[in-house]
Formats: C-alpha cells, structure tokens, sequence
C-alpha cells in the first residue's frame, strides 16, 4: 500500500486539501478530504470526490502534434519558437501573445510571466482570470492600493451577519458554503443574506434573500453607504486615521442614493426587505460581505466592488475576525497567477507595470533584456488584436477561450485566421485545440508539482501521484524549454518548480520591507525537501510571521503611498444592454454544481454528469407559458450576438423576464450550446472583465419531428444535427438527439453499418417509434430509441445490461427493466440517490436532512446536494400531514 | 317413453354435443348416433401430432365405444345415413336402417376439397382428413420416397411435417403468394418458408398444380410451369368443403352449408345442424372453438335452458408445427389502414407484427416466440386503447 499523498483540489477557488492513495492501477486510486487542510477541515464537494474518475489516458493530449502530424518535442518546440522569432523580428513583440489560465499553477504561470514581460519584451499575456477575478483585482488595487484579500474562511465562520451577493456558492464553492451551513446551524443567531436576482441554492440558507433586478447591486450597495451615512452608523475613528475622500463620496451617495423608496425601486425590492437589510448591516458590527462573479462579471463591475469595499471601510470593518470585504475567486488558482502577475496590466509580485521604479526592480531582478513598458492587451482587446491581425502568434495555456470568452463566435473566427496558434492543454479535444497549429500535450492533476494559493491567500503545493503520460510535460518545463530556444537558457535554467518558487518568493521580498502586501520572504531560502513538505500557509509570510497571516488592515497600513485606503466615487451604472421587444428575456449565466468550466476534466466523470446532463436554459413558470414551452422543449436562444439551442425548463427561482444558462457546453459535447456565443464583448472600463451576467435574448420554440437516445461503444456518425448533446459514460457514449429529418431503419444500418455486424430493430409504419440494438458479432455496441418525445430510459440498469449481455435484445430495446424503473432526476450524485427514492422518504415521515441522510444515504457524503434535499423538504408535505 | 333424439355424424362436434347433452339429462333423449367412419369419437386435431408420431393412438381416442353405453347412446358406426325424410321424420342408412327421430342434428362436417386437376384419381393421391387417412400416410411414409403436399395453409402443413417426420423427402405446392397467406403476412410467411426448408421440405410459392402424372398410382405433379415435381404420395391439404348433400336432398335450406340461425335450427322445425356443415349468417366454421360453442348452445336448446345463442368470434392461429412457433390473431384480410409495428431479432430468429388502427390493436402475428399471443389475443377481443404500442410489441401488454 502505498504512502497516501496530499495534494489540493485543481476545481474553485476554496483550495481543498486531497488526499490521494495511489495505487498502480488508475481505477483503484481513491480521494478524499484532508482533514488536516485548512481550507476544508476534511470535506470535499461533489467534484472534488470524483476526481479520482478524471484522471487516466484516455482521451489525453499524449504527444505534441504539429497539424495532424505527431512530432518531437525538439521539432515542435523549435517549430514554436521560429515562428514566434519570425513574427517578433517582422512585427515587433506586441504581435505575440501569450493566454494563460488560472488552472496553471504559480511555477507555471510565473515563468510564463517572466518570459513575455522580461524577455520578449511585451506585455501581451493576460489570463482567463481576466474573464472572473480582474473586476476585484482593480477594485482592491484602487481602494486598498494593492490587490489584497483582507480576510480569511474564519471569517465567514465569525460573522453574525453574512452578506453572501453575486454567488451561488452552494454550487461554486460547496464546501465553504457548507462550513458556513454548519457555523449557522451551530449558531443560529448568525443571519445571512442573500443577494441575488435568481433564488438559487445558496438561498435555502438565508434569512433574507434579496431578489434584486439584475445588475442592481451597484445601486443597492451605493445606498447602503448613504443609508450608513445619514444614519451615523459609520465609524469616524477608523475613516479619519485610515482613509482619504470619505467625505466627498459620502456626500455624491447620499445626493443620488439617499432615498430608500428609490433604490428599493430602482433594485425591485420593497421598502421594507431593504430597510431590513441596511439595518442589520448597521447594527452588526461583525459583518461579512463575500462577493464574487456577479459583482465581478459586470461593466461597471469595479464600482460595485468598489461600493462594497466603501460599506466596510466607513465601518471600519475589514480584517478583523467576522468582519471584513471578502472576495472568493472562481479558479483554483486565480490567486496564483494575480501573485505573480499573469493579467496584461500586471508586472509580477503585485507590482505594476506602469510604476517605473517597480519596473526596473523586476529589471535588475530578472536581469531582464527586454522589459515590457506598457501594459499588454486584455483579453478581450487581445482576440480583436488576433482578429485584427495585428498579433500574429498567440500560445494558449490550459484554457479554451473558444467556449469562454464573450462573443466566442468572433474568438473562434479570430483563431481560425490567426498565422499561428499553440495550445497547450492535457485533454485531446477542445473547441480551442481543433484550432490549433501546434498541439503541446501538458501534464494534468496528478502529474504535475508546484503550488496554487486560494481565496484567502493559502499557498498549498499540488502534488504529483501519477508518471507523466506518453510525452506530456508541465507547462513550466514547457515554457522554459522554448525559453532556451529563444536564447534564454541562463534565466530559465530551472531544473524543478522549487526552483522558479523560491525565485518567485525572493522577488516578492526583494526591496519590499513591508512596502509590498505581497512578501514570501520567509519562504525564499525553502529548500528542496521544505517545498516538498510544505504545510499550507496564508501569505504575507515574512520573517516575524514564518506560519503566515490570516488577516489584512485590521489597523490601517493600507498599500497607497500614504498608506491610507481610498474612497472612489463611482456613481452606480445601469446595465449596459437593455431588453427590447426583440430580446425580451435578460439572459444570466454561470456554473451547474457538478460540472467545471468548459468539461474537459469533469466530462469524464459519468456520475458527474448525472445531475444534469444536457445544456438548458431555465425560465420562470410565466414566461415558459408566455412562449408556449413545456420543460425538456428544445428552443433557440438568441442575442445581438449569437445563438444557442438547448432544452428549455421551468424554474421557481427565477423571476419573470429573466433567464439562466450554464456556461459548461461546447462543440464538443454539444451541438450548439456555447452560452458566450450569446454575450456581447462588453467590458468594465477599468479591469476590462466581460459582463457575463446580463444579455438581452430572444427564446423560440424549435419544432423537432423525432428525439432520440444513442448509447455506443464508440463515437457513431449522428443522422440530423439539428441538435445533439453528448457524453462519454465510463466505456460508452450516451448522445441526445432531435430533429426533423425523417428517420429510417434502413438510413442507419447504411451510415452505422461499419460498426455493426448484426442489428435487431423495431420499426413503426408511421416512423413514430424506432429502436435498434447494434451487435458487433455477439456483443452489443449500439443502442438507439428515436420517437416524438424524448425517449425515457433506465440508464444505469441499461449501461449495466449491455455490459453483462446477458438479455435478449428485446428486453434490451425496452430500454428499462420489465419492473419498472427510477427515471426520476438524479439528486446524489455521490451515492446516485434519485429524487423518488428521497420524496419516498419524506412521505415515510422523513422530516430532516439529517433523517433523509439517515434512510436513503442522499447528503451524506460530500453535502453538494443538501441545498436540494432542503428545497425537497420544503416543497413536499408528508402525506401523514395531509 | 323419452324422445328420440338422432345425431347424423360422429365427428368432434357429435361427440361435444353427447358430452353436453350427457352432463345436463342423459335420460331425457334415446339418443342414436349414426357415424360414417368405422372408428368410435376421436380427435381430429390430434391427427397431425399423431402423424408425426409426436402422439399415440390412445390420446387419439376420446370417446370409446363403451363410452356410449355407458351413457345408453346407441352408435351405428360404419353404416352411413342415406336419406332423411322429413315428413316421417325418419333416416334410412346405406344399409337400409330405418331410424325415426323428433329431434334430429346433422354434424355430417366437411369433406376435403378435392383439387379439381386431370389425375386426382390416381392410386396415393389423398387427402389428409380422417383417422384412416393418416393411418395410411403413415404407412406408405414408412417407405420413404418423395411426397408432394398440395396447400401450404394450416392442414397441408401439418401433413407436409408429418410426413417429414416420417422419413419421406416432401414438397409444398401453395398457389397463395407465401405460406398461410390467410393467417400470416408476407414477412411472417418467407420466415415460416425458411424455416421449413431447414427442416429439408422443399417450397414452393405462388405455384398452380397443372396435373398429376402417373399411370395407376400417382408418379409426379407438373406444375404450371412444366416442371414434374416427382412423387410416390401426393397429399391434398387444400380446405374444406362442408358436407351438405343429406340436407339438400332432403329440401333443407342451403346455401355454401346448411343455413343455421344462432340456435342452430335450420329450416326445417325438428331439425337443428352444427359444425362445418352448418353456417351461421354467412359464416363458415373450421375451427374447432366456435363448433363447441355451438354444441353447447344446441344442448341447451335441445335441454330446453335459456340460451343467447351463438356469438361468433376472432380466432387465434397457433401453428402446431413443433419447433416452429407461430401464432396469428385478428382478420389480416382487412388491414391495409392500420398502423404496423415490427420487432426483428435475426440472432435468435424471432419476428412480431401488430397491427393497431386508431390506436387499438386489431391484429397479431408472432413466429418465433408466440408466448405473448394469449395476451395479444386478449387484447384483441377487448378492444382497448393502447398508451404506448412500442411498449406493447415490448410484451407490456397491460399497458
């Protein structure tokens, strides 16, 4: 039995510790929580237990392809850097371009820094960070003078106020929201509020949930401040040693958020619920605002940070324990990559590249050839610059801007005719690597070493349990082997991350003394071993502070040359795209529990794609009917930008005139489900952070004359591609299909035929109903059910019959057991309990979470699904009570 | 003293209507029957199985002579009725037996159709019919040789298996497009085609019989093409047709049989009929199902109990061909406006058809695996609507 290793989860941004127990055989290694992490105490979300399902070879990025030609690494990496010598020598530096990811890990992502900013000469890398974390990281720098994160989870522990706006932490941050669940229920006196235009899972938890018009928390937050000001609920002390222009903000407040009855109206609250709201904020002096994407995601987004940043300054709340601004980042290592300057306008360890002296210190400590004098393109700005040609090569790190950027229509048009495009990524097939020039096959979870910091500044190391597969690499040593062929083998002669961490950790100190909230001083002298063994710790960690520190500005010292924090006035904007007639619906997107980012790695979890398995949009039960839809009804979404097709579905939580999209789907997994394709490239002005929260679109039903269910060993050729969605189930595929095509037996049999040696069919004169069972000799390999609706199917009795092959291919065509089966919603995904089984439950006169947890095993292990048991709760009444 | 009650035919449905009598009044009848084949009550189905040596002669039997006495039911065997006179209300037999009745039944059945071709009265060309006809199948099958069966519906099947069975090389001769063209449909009838000739009988579809070649005993059958299918046995397995002559000499009503009402009275008062020599507005009987319907509401007529009279029905087909399971319920004449439903399974060589019109099922052909057909059958008969036919041809028949 092998040593168990600790490691930290690659998904959010809570940073959970892992403990891994390898084993030579992928399928038997296990994951669970690291009781001793601070971060999670133990716990692990959904995605985090299922780890274990992502990794292994299969569908792997392997060798590094040059087109469709497998190469070496020498000829591609001399590929590389030829055509990026060519384009420098022809354009300059600024037509080169680096787009890197908060998924990289600090070692990775500080060489790549170095590379394009010291020595290339240019400051085009910016980050997928850009798309989440940008918006807070202006609004600290402005406020604070530096991007600091003033508090810690504690916090949110300590509050007796939790104001939790613009996240849906029970989904995007399970296990902090669960430390917060477990704070209130040992504490039932802590209050929490809820800001947010849906009502998601997160509000099952709160005493007050605000349900605001989207795009409203400027205003909201603007009026808190006045709302404190008139009401002396502000704490002079604190605002006259530690702040300037207080009082030239408080006044511009209160002359356009002074009155109450206005902005209740202007966020669609009533009076009263806000006057609650403010009131419990003044009265609570241990008081936690955590904020995060639908803050961030917004094109006045730093003047909403910014408002918020304001409410706890003139209360003097922030770094104490309970009280405090608190911002939760989306990537496991957005923080990382802040540190070591990874956004265009970044030079590196919190430094600036517009502060000159900052610029020759980074100079003279890199010995820099070629310092970047300017900031670079923001991400935005970078793919219009790619499709403007002006830059002619970009590298693209660990990310798939072809799903995730806004208008990624145009992202993707931009890529097409780009001169040179290198991706380097550890899955085989993104709707960004089909793009690519150069493939480079990078080491993924597991694989690869180095450190990521969390959202309350916690270094922790990522540790490899893993060999690395066929040729992939890190990215550093990626990074650094073109480094040396661009004739900088001195300044990258890594030889393993400890190496670029300790460089890294002695720029942070070098001429700092305390001038610089981010110091790794006491970190720059860690030798080999003490990386290997280093204990998770809370930067800044300086000499008198070796075990780190929790909390920031508890007493001032802010980072402005006066150390003095500032108060911005930002009057609140409205959103930028207003509905009309023709885009009636005010689209919001974000993440689904069970699913990260574009699904390279939580795809290949079948389980994690139970809890929701196709791309949808949900509605309010008024608007479903105002455009005729009935849950599960295919329908086009479209914007000013572009269009969509997924499934329509009915949701309580959102309000009238408002819709939800996940943002997971893609060409790859599905036909046409890239929600960015909706959004326009609208950009806060100061942190350049796309507005991803508000987009006008119109909904039309699609007319479909048959759906289908197509289960295959391997990938089959689809005969309609009016809309499909698919997804890989440990050796099978299962495809949703609908169209209007007219379907025959003999059509498939003729396009499946190279697959299938023997088919038996059932056929309808009408071509209502059609099933097919596909052998190859005596194996089952296809499995198809085309009919009006959407064929229902019992999938894991199904998947498990056409593995033992032990049934007839009658009984296999039903598609379910001859004794009825569970096709009800999968709620659990940990212990696959179905929402029947849990109503059951409740009607046995199950009356908690705790006694569900107890009969039917749902909630009891990584907790993601509670939100649901409670909205199961509160929605089914016992039939005992009846 | 009781009246007298004559019964003309011994067959299947004679001996159902002794049974039903018997169980109700033995003593209310002087019950005589008069039956023209020398063998005692017997089951006619029974013939093919016992042919193919698949039953003995004993579970052939169903009603031995002494059976008969037992119930005081005189049996003139042999000895067949040639006139009746319904004005003196007395049959005469060939062998000048005259026998007076007060009720009198005719259950003379059917006689094989002949096939009206040049050498049907050729030596070894039969017709698959009696007891005595299978006995001397079996017989001249122990020979071996080549025997050709005229018809491919139900009877020439069994007999063309049966002889199969025994050893002998066979031919099917049918002029219909496919085999059991009146029970199956086209797809169902090339499988049963296959299947046959897996067993080593030879098809032939679509196919007219010209002629019987042969000098004294038959020696080939030329089709319509020419071709001499060579052949020591000839069997004639085209149908049936209802013996009536009795009746019409004796001025009953007839048209394609005796004209019968639902009480199974024919024109004449104190004459009933029943069975294949009976019809029933418009309505021909075969199968055995209806003709003990039939009997049973005659007894009751006879017994003087209340009775609603005869309700025709669909009947299902089984096929009793071991090793070859087919089954064919509802009316396929009639089913060009239905809605089909087809399951193909060529591993294991099963086939189903259902045939739904406005969303109830209406027909059913099953080959293969028939075990669902009782059900189809039922739900047939019942009429209902049917929520998701993908899942009745799924066997989810209570859907």
């Amino acid at each position: 039995m092998n040593a168990i290793v600790r490691t930290t989860c690659p998904y959010c941004g809570v940073g959970c510790g892992v403990n891994v127990q390898p084993d030579t055989d992928p399928n038997r290694i296990q994951v669970s929580g690291d009781q001793q992490h601070p971060a999670n105490f133990g716990r692990l979300c959904v995605k985090g237990s299922a780890l274990a399902d992502t990794i292994g070879t299969k569908q792997r990025l392997l060798y590094p392809h040059i087109g469709e030609q497998r190469v070496s690494w020498e000829r591609a990496l001399d590929e590389t850097a030829t055509r990026m010598q060519n384009v420098i020598r022809e354009h300059g530096p600024d037509a080169v371009a680096f787009y890197v990811s908060g998924q990289l890990l600090t070692e990775d992502y500080y060489v790549a820094n170095k590379l394009m900013k010291g020595f290339i000469g240019s400051a085009n890398i910016d980050t997928n960070s850009r798309l989440c974390m940008s918006t807070a990281v202006a609004a600290h720098k402005r406020v604070f003078g530096s991007d600091t994160v003033p508090g810690c989870y504690e916090d949110l522990e300590l509050a007796d106020l939790l104001v939790i706006t613009g996240s849906n932490m029970a989904w995007t941050h399970p296990v902090v929201y669960q430390r917060i669940a477990a704070a209130k229920a040992a504490r039932p006196s802590m209050k929490i509020v809820v800001i947010d235009p849906r009502r998601t899972a997160t509000a099952e938890l709160a005493d007050l949930h605000l349900q605001i018009t989207p795009g409203s928390d400027g205003y909201l937050f603007d009026g808190l401040l006045a709302w404190l000001v008139m009401n002396l609920a502000i704490d002079t002390d604190f605002i006259l040693k530690h702040t300037d222009d207080f009082v030239a903000t408080a006044r511009s407040s209160r002359q356009r958020s002074g009155d109450i009855v206005a902005v209740a109206e202007r966020c669609g609250l009533d009076e009263q619920t806000l006057r609650t709201f403010y009131h419990w904020f003044a009265d609570t002096e241990r008081t936690v605002t955590v904020f995060s994407q639908g803050i961030n995601q917004s094109a006045s987004g730093v003047d909403k940070a910014g408002a918020i940043l304001h409410c706890h300054l003139a209360t003097g709340r922030i770094g104490k324990p309970g009280a405090t601004p608190f911002s939760i980042t989306g990537q496991p290592n957005a923080m990382g990559g802040r540190e070591v300057g990874g956004l265009a306008n970044q030079l590196a360890a919190h430094m600036d590249i517009d502060n000159t002296e900052q610029r020759d210190l980074v100079r003279r400590f890199w010995r820099a050839p070629a310092m970047a004098t300017r900031p670079g393109l923001k991400a935005v700005n970078l793919f219009d610059a790619i499709a403007d040609g002006k830059v002619k090569f970009v590298w693209i790190m660990a990310t798939n801007p072809a799903v995730s950027m806004p208008d990624a229509d145009k992202v993707r048009a931009a890529l097409a005719q780009c001169e040179t495009v290198v991706v380097s990524d550890c899955v085989a097939d993104t709707d960004t690597l089909r793009l690519a020039h150069i493939r480079l096959p990078a080491a993924g979870w597991g694989e690869k070493d180095g450190t990521v910091t969390n959202s309350e500044r916690r270094i922790s190391r990522q540790r490899a349990f893993l060999p690395l597969p066929g040729e992939a690499l890190p990215d550093w040593k990626i990074v650094t082997d073109l480094a040396r062929r661009l004739g900088h083998a001195e300044a990258f002669a890594y030889t393993c991350p400890a190496d670029i961490f300790r460089e890294h950790a002695e720029l942070s100190a070098f001429e700092n003394s305390g001038s610089r909230d981010f110091d790794l001083s006491g970190l720059t002298t860690l030798s080999n071993p003490d990386y290997d063994s280093l204990v998770p710790v809370q930067w800044p960690v300086r000499e008198h502070s070796p075990d780190g520190t929790s909390r920031f500005f508890g007493n001032g010292h802010f980072f402005t040359s006066n150390r003095r924090a500032r108060f911005i006035d930002g009057a609140p904007q409205p959103v930028t795209q207003q509905c009309d007639a023709g885009f009636p619906l005010m689209l919001n997107s974000g993440r689904i529990r069970d699913q990260w980012h574009t699904m390279t790695r939580t795809a290949r979890s079948a389980r994690l794609l139970q809890h929701i398995s196709e791309p949808f949009i949900e509605l309010h039960a008024d608007d479903m009917a105002e455009f005729g839809l009935h849950d599960d009804d295919l329908v086009q979404v479209k914007s000013r930008h572009g269009n969509c097709v997924v499934r329509a579905q009915t949701q309580s939580g959102q309000t009238p005139g408002t819709a939800f999209m996940p943002i997971h789907w893609n060409d790859v997994f599905a036909s046409q489900a890239r929600v960015d394709a909706l959004i326009a490239p609208v950009c806060d002005p100061v942190s350049g952070q796309p507005a991803f929260k508000q987009t006008p679109v119109a909904i039309k039903k699609i007319a479909v004359r048959w759906q289908a269910t197509l289960i295959s060993r391997e990938a089959m050729s689809l005969p309609d591609n009016r809309y499909w969605c698919r997804r890989p189930s440990n050796d099978w595929e299962i495809v949703s299909l609908a169209g209007d095509v007219a379907i025959t037996i003999a059509m498939l049999k003729q396009i499946w035929q190279d697959q299938v040696t023997d088919w038996a069919e059932l056929e309808d004169s009408h071509g209502h109903t059609l099933r097919l069972v596909g052998y190859r000799h005596a194996t089952p390999v296809c499995w198809f059910a085309l009919q009006p609706e959407r064929p229902q199917i019992d999938e894991s009795w199904l998947l498990d019959a056409l593995d033992r092959n032990d049934l007839s291919a009658l009984q296999l065509a039903r598609g379910v057991p001859s004794s009825g089966a569970d096709c009800s919603a999968l709620v659990c995904s940990c212990h696959q309990v179905r929402e029947a089984k849990i109503l059951s439950a409740i009607a046995d006169g199950c009356d908690s979470v705790e006694s569900i947890g107890a009969c039917t095993r749902a909630g009891t292990n990584c907790g993601s699904c509670i939100p649901d048991l409670r909205r199961l709760l509160t929605t089914t009444v016992p039939e005992a009570l009846c | 003293m009781s009246a007298r009650l004559v019964i003309i035919g011994n067959g299947m449905a004679a001996t159902k209507l002794l049974e039903e009598l018997v169980a109700r009044d033995a003593r209310r009848f002087a019950i005589t029957v008069i039956g023209e084949e020398a063998a005692a009550g017997y089951n006619r189905i029974m013939l093919s199985p016992w042919l193919a040596g698949e039953k003995s002669r004993n579970e052939l039997i169903t009603h031995p002579r002494d059976w008969y006495q037992q119930h005081g039911i005189t049996l003139l065997s042999g000895d067949p009725a040639a006139t009746i006179d319904t004005d003196q209300q007395c049959v005469m037999t060939e062998s000048g037996v005259r026998i007076e009745w007060d009720q009198l039944v005719i259950a003379t059945g059917s006689r094989p159709a002949m096939l009206p071709i040049p050498g049907n009265r050729l030596g070894n060309v039969r017709c698959f019919r009696t007891l005595e006809d299978a006995q001397q199948m079996q017989q001249f099958a122990r020979r071996g040789g080549n025997a050709v069966v005229i018809g491919g519906g139900l009877l020439g099947l069994e007999a063309a298996y049966g002889l199969n069975r025994l050893g002998m090389q066979v031919s099917v001769v049918h002029n219909g497009d496919w085999l059991m063209n009146r029970q199956l449909d086209e797809e169902a009838g090339i499988k049963l085609a296959e299947s046959l000739r897996q067993r080593g009988i030879a098809v032939h579809v679509a196919t007219n019989s010209e002629a019987f070649v042969g000098n004294n005993n038959v020696e080939g059958l030329q089709l319509a093409d020419g071709t001499v299918l060579p052949c020591s046995l000839a069997v004639i397995g085209i149908g049936i047709t209802p013996e009536v002559s009795l009746a019409r000499a004796a001025g009953l009503q007839c048209e394609r049989a005796i004209v019968t009402d639902t009480l199974m009275r024919t024109s004449v008062e104190s004459i009933s009929a029943l069975g294949e020599c009976c019809q029933i507005s418009g309505e021909l009987f075969g199968m055995i199902a209806p003709i003990y319907q039939q009997a049973r509401v005659l007894a009751r007529r006879l017994c003087r109990e209340e009775t609603e009279g005869y309700q025709p029905e669909v009947l299902p087909t089984r096929l009793k061909v071991s090793g070859v399971d087919v089954f064919s319920a509802g009316d396929l004449m009639a089913l060009d406006d239905c809605r089909t439903l087809v399951w193909r399974d060529p591993k294991l060589g099963h086939y189903k058809r259902l045939w739904l019109r406005d969303g109830r099922l209406v027909a059913a052909v099953l080959f293969g695996d028939a075990s669902d057909g009782g059900d189809y059958f039922d739900l047939i008969q019942q009429g209902l609507r049917v929520r998701d036919p993908a899942a009745l041809l799924f066997g989810e028949v209570a859907a």
